[in-house]
């Protein structure tokens, strides 16, 4: 014990310690209290967006978003251009309006405007077909934002009644529903898509020609059809764990003596965490349909010509890529960039209400 | 642990079988036959025709036909060229096989290196550079990777013996078509070795005085790649999906191709036929990735 | 007899995090003698596992050592290169954790890792390690070690696996062996069986050993000394009588009263008041003021400092202080 030596000797006279004697009165609770300081307390929500507004790429990549959706909203208006007509100078049709650079004017334009007229300029060029490019772009941003909310929308309708039901029910029923979930989920869901985009393109593709649905195309209902059948079943599994979880906790809390507490339990912990899975699964399933859709498109099998996507256009500018590298450039950044804002939006949801990573 | 095995490979039986069903009965759902844009004009050809390919049989008699054919290895033959389906796939396969095996190579040694690297140097100047690139390559979808980079080698580097009709180099398909499984194989190992390197072995390890970098490599390593194994089945079915786009961008003679251009002249019986191929092995290597998991751990925990 | 092998100063240790400093050890000092046993008891986030990572230099990121010095047979292990301390790691200086489960290697027979610590401090080559291992297995009470070297941690049981921690740990007979909470995890009945085989293996290879646990039951009768923490400071030392029956700090006296005894069953469980400390906001006072119900002013204030009771006893704490003024008083009011 050889410290202890090295502590002070107790024998010493206290009075000498020049201490203010009154400090040896007991302290009283209030006092303990405004010394025993806690972090303030903080609701799940508060704490989360707290966590988001903290992550920098994240705040970027909504503000990001926010602009993109803002500018395919109001520029159309802006712009005297269709996606689909070919563009007519002064009412004539005019065939050296194809392939255009960025503002540059073709040569019937060019008359037109050194004789007083006035034209908006080509933002993006032309196509091969003489159709303004610029407003193909943003229509054909329009499209795929679209889809993909769309279809994210089906999933979460379809996973959370399917799985909710399947996890309310339990059981026998529980365990079936839950089988054809595997099953669903064993399927090459690409495979299915591009088969049944084909299929109903040449079984229905005659009976809706002219109307509306024909010119988003077949390709497009296909998709949102498989995506209804198909792609749901994760979040299906993900809602029937919650369910689980809030069924386990009130059988415990019910068998506890603390009765009153259930439904606090599911309302502060079990119901936020719910509700931020569904989130996060579905700003996450956003950019993922938008691939899906692409995909498709490029390879010819998503929305009917003329109709624009950022796919079909990306596909269209392979043909003379050398002479016109813009005509690829314009819709791969903006795809990119939406999909990578979607997915850093995503990414910093989970990691901002991820409970394990609260200190 | 022979149940779990039985019961992933019943299920992925019932999913061939499935997928053969609805692909079958889809086609033969499309109205007007396939024999609507043949030349043949005469009705008794066409009878004679549908005599031949068995449609004139109620249709659950003629899903039982093709089902004992396909036992066979006969696919039936194309209708575009008359050619026998089952050769055309395997020859086909072939070059993508080649690409795609080769990708899948690329991807895991790019991926796990870089991602036991991010792990290491965690929050330094390397890890952000390294989640920069990974999350960038996940967000440009495959076919925007593939032409861009068939823009930046042909026609910017100007290495135009890379894209040549005549002998084309597979360099380029590989590389696009193993960008984005690399970057998601990075993350994935990234975040399974910050996993164990926060494990109690590793601190155990470290109190018996090992020293950092055998207990990386000794210790960490494998239990951190483990995870990933499970990522081959999704791996292959992206590359066999992604390789439509980077067949048909690159102009490789692969089964990609093959399938996009049978879509687009139509060719029922090839359609059913690679669909049910390419199909069967995406299964088939989901299941073979899940029971690699179960044995490469040895605490086997089954449920 | 007293030789004094570690002697650890004053050592302060944070962690560096997100949301702040965390404070986890504030200038704990303590001697540690060739042979004996000492145990650091304390409730979680009292700072005393981390005390032992600062010793071992095992901490994990963020935390480092902030101040102090810990001397090892004379060596200053804070100050010396991660080589050299690699070096001491397992062979001068072993530690066993709480969990066996998640401290085994799952991959890796345990025969390959009791190996390896043999094989990095030692010049025993080839079949002789294994020899060893096995040699280990048997004096730590497993039996049929021949067989079970080549098993794989989860096929043995929770007991067993603990056991072969402290194989592991023993391999290079080493002069200090700290246990971290070696029970908590483990059956009631094993924790007896395991307590007694580190007695044994005390008496046995004459090692010091730090058993460190929230349990004061588990160490009232092996230890030496006792050390009590809370909040990163050592709230008083002792040996066992010292601490057991005559403790001299609040929280002590707390703690001892918050154990259930088996002979008065119809006693209520005095669990202790108030919210465990938060290391991030450190009271300028006595950490545990904000929970003691004998707090005066003075607590919420000062630091108290760790004052001698007698020779073998210490504790920070102003109650004692206050007692001994008043009993001055009042002797010096009768002198006047």
């Amino acid at each position: 014990m050889a410290d202890i030596n090295e502590k002070k000797p107790f024998k010493k006279n206290p009075l000498s310690m020049q201490m203010d004697l009154s400090r040896f009165t007991l302290a009283t609770d209030d006092e303990k209290q405004s010394v025993d300081v806690m972090r303030p307390p903080s609701t799940f929500w508060r704490d989360g967006f707290k966590n988001f507004r903290k992550n920098k790429m994240a705040m970027v990549s909504v503000v990001v978003i926010v602009l993109i959706i803002l500018a395919i909203i109001i520029l159309p208006s802006f712009i005297p251009y269709t996606y689909s007509e070919t563009i007519r100078v002064d009412g004539q049709r005019d065939r050296t309006v194809t392939n255009l650079k960025p503002y540059e004017w073709s040569e019937k334009e060019q008359e037109y405007i050194d004789n007083g007229g006035v034209l908006f300029p080509h933002v993006m060029g032309t196509d091969q077909l003489g159709r303004d490019y610029f407003i193909r772009v943003i229509i054909g941003t329009r499209i795929s934002l679209i889809v993909g909310f769309f279809a994210s929308i089906i999933v979460l309708v379809i996973g959370l009644i399917y799985g909710s039901i399947s996890g309310f029910i339990g059981g026998k029923v529980d365990l079936v529903m839950m089988r054809i979930v595997d099953i669903i989920y064993s399927l090459p869901d690409t495979l299915m898509i591009i088969l049944l985009s084909f299929v109903l393109k040449e079984t229905i593709g005659k009976q809706i020609q002219g109307t509306i649905l024909s010119k988003i195309g077949t390709g497009m209902i296909s998709m949102f059809i498989v995506f209804g059948l198909l792609y749901w079943v994760s979040m299906a599994r993900l809602i029937r764990g919650q369910i689980l979880s809030i069924k386990e906790n009130e059988f415990v809390l019910a068998a506890n003596a603390m009765g009153a507490s259930t439904s606090r339990t599911i309302r502060k912990h079990i119901l936020p965490n719910t509700i931020s899975v569904i989130i996060i699964s579905t700003a996450l399933q956003i950019p993922s349909a938008i691939f899906t859709e692409s995909f498709l498109s490029f390879l010819g099998l998503g929305v009917a010509v003329p109709m624009p996507s950022l796919g079909s256009l990306a596909s269209e500018a392979r043909q003379g890529l050398q002479a016109y590298p813009f005509k690829l450039l314009y819709p791969a950044v903006i795809i990119s960039l939406i999909v990578l804002a979607l997915n850093l939006i995503g990414d910093g949801l989970r990691d901002a209400f991820d409970p394990k990573l609260r200190k | 642990m022979w149940r779990y095995v039985v019961k992933r490979v019943l299920l992925a039986i019932v999913t061939v079988f499935i997928v053969i069903a609805i692909t079958f009965f889809a086609m033969n759902a499309i109205p007007g036959g396939p024999f609507d844009k043949e030349k043949a004009s005469d009705p008794a050809t066409i009878k004679a025709l549908e005599k031949r390919y068995n449609l004139d049989k109620p249709l659950g008699e003629q899903f039982a036909i093709y089902l004992s054919r396909m036992m066979k290895g006969d696919l039936g033959i194309s209708m575009r060229n008359g050619r026998e389906i089952s050769k055309t796939i395997s020859t086909k396969f072939k070059v993508s096989a080649k690409i795609g095996g080769y990708s899948i190579l690329v991807s895991f040694a790019i991926g796990i290196t870089l991602g036991v690297i991010a792990a290491l140097k965690r929050n330094k100047l390397t890890d952000r550079i390294i989640i920069f690139f990974t999350t960038l390559l996940q967000s440009v979808p495959g076919f925007v990777m593939a032409t861009l980079l068939l823009l930046l080698f042909a026609q910017v580097l100007g290495w135009f013996h890379v894209y040549s009709e005549t002998n084309p180099s597979i360099f380029l398909p590989v590389l696009s078509l193993s960008l984005y499984p690399a970057a998601y194989i990075t993350r994935l190992t990234k975040s399974s070795m910050l996993d164990v390197l926060a494990d109690d072995y590793i601190r155990t390890a470290r109190a018996k005085g090992v020293s950092p970098v055998k207990m990386v490599v000794k210790h960490a390593l494998r239990n951190a790649v483990m995870p990933v194994v499970t990522y081959l089945g999704p791996m292959v079915a992206y590359t066999l999906t992604g390789s439509m786009v980077v067949e048909t961008v690159f102009v490789q003679p692969g089964l990609g191709m093959e399938f996009v251009q049978s879509i687009l002249n139509r060719d029922y019986t090839m359609i059913m036929g690679t669909t049910i191929f390419l199909a069967s092995l995406m299964v088939i290597m989901t299941l073979v990735s899940d029971l690699l998991y179960k044995m490469v751990d040895p605490r086997i925990t089954f449920d | 007899m007293a030789e004094v092998i570690l002697q650890v100063k004053d050592l302060h240790t944070s962690f560096f995090t997100d949301a702040g400093e965390v404070k986890a050890v504030n200038g704990v000092s303590f001697n540690l003698e060739k042979g004996k046993v000492l145990g650091i008891v304390g409730e979680s986030g009292s700072g005393k596992s981390v005390t032992a990572y600062s010793i071992m230099r095992i901490l994990s990121f963020p935390g480092e050592v902030t101040g102090g010095e810990v001397l090892f047979k004379g060596i200053d292990l804070l100050k010396i290169s991660d080589k050299k301390m690699r070096e001491y790691r397992g062979d001068s200086i072993s530690i066993i954790f709480q969990d066996p489960m998640t401290s085994l290697n799952p991959v890796y027979t345990i025969g390959n890792q009791i190996d390896e610590a043999i094989r990095l401090h030692t010049d025993r080559k080839g079949e002789a390690i294994r020899q060893r291992s096995i040699e280990l297995l048997r004096l730590v009470g497993i039996n049929d070690p021949a067989r079970r070297v080549k098993q794989y941690p989860h096929e043995l049981s929770g007991g067993m696996r603990q056991r072969v921690m402290i194989a592991m740990a023993l391999a290079c007979e080493p002069d200090i062996l700290i246990a971290d909470e070696p029970t908590t995890a483990l059956d009631v009945t094993i924790q007896a069986q395991i307590l007694e085989l580190i007695a044994d293996l005390q008496a046995q290879l004459g090692m010091a050993v730090i058993i460190i646990t929230h349990d004061l039951g588990v160490i009232a009768d092996m230890c030496d000394e006792i050390i009590v923490m809370y909040a990163g400071s050592v709230c008083e030392r002792g040996n066992t009588d010292d601490i057991f029956y005559s403790p001299k700090h609040e929280y002590t006296k707390n703690l001892l009263r918050s154990i259930p005894k088996a002979q008065k069953s119809n006693e209520r469980l005095v669990p202790i008041a108030g919210n465990p400390i938060d290391l991030l906001n450190l009271p300028e006072g006595c950490a545990f003021a904000p929970r003691c119900r004998a707090a005066m002013k003075i607590c919420l204030t000062e630091h108290p400092e760790e004052l001698a009771m007698s020779e073998t006893q210490s504790a920070a704490c102003w109650v004692n202080v206050r007692d001994q003024i008043m009993a001055e008083t009042e002797q010096g009011g009768d002198r006047a």
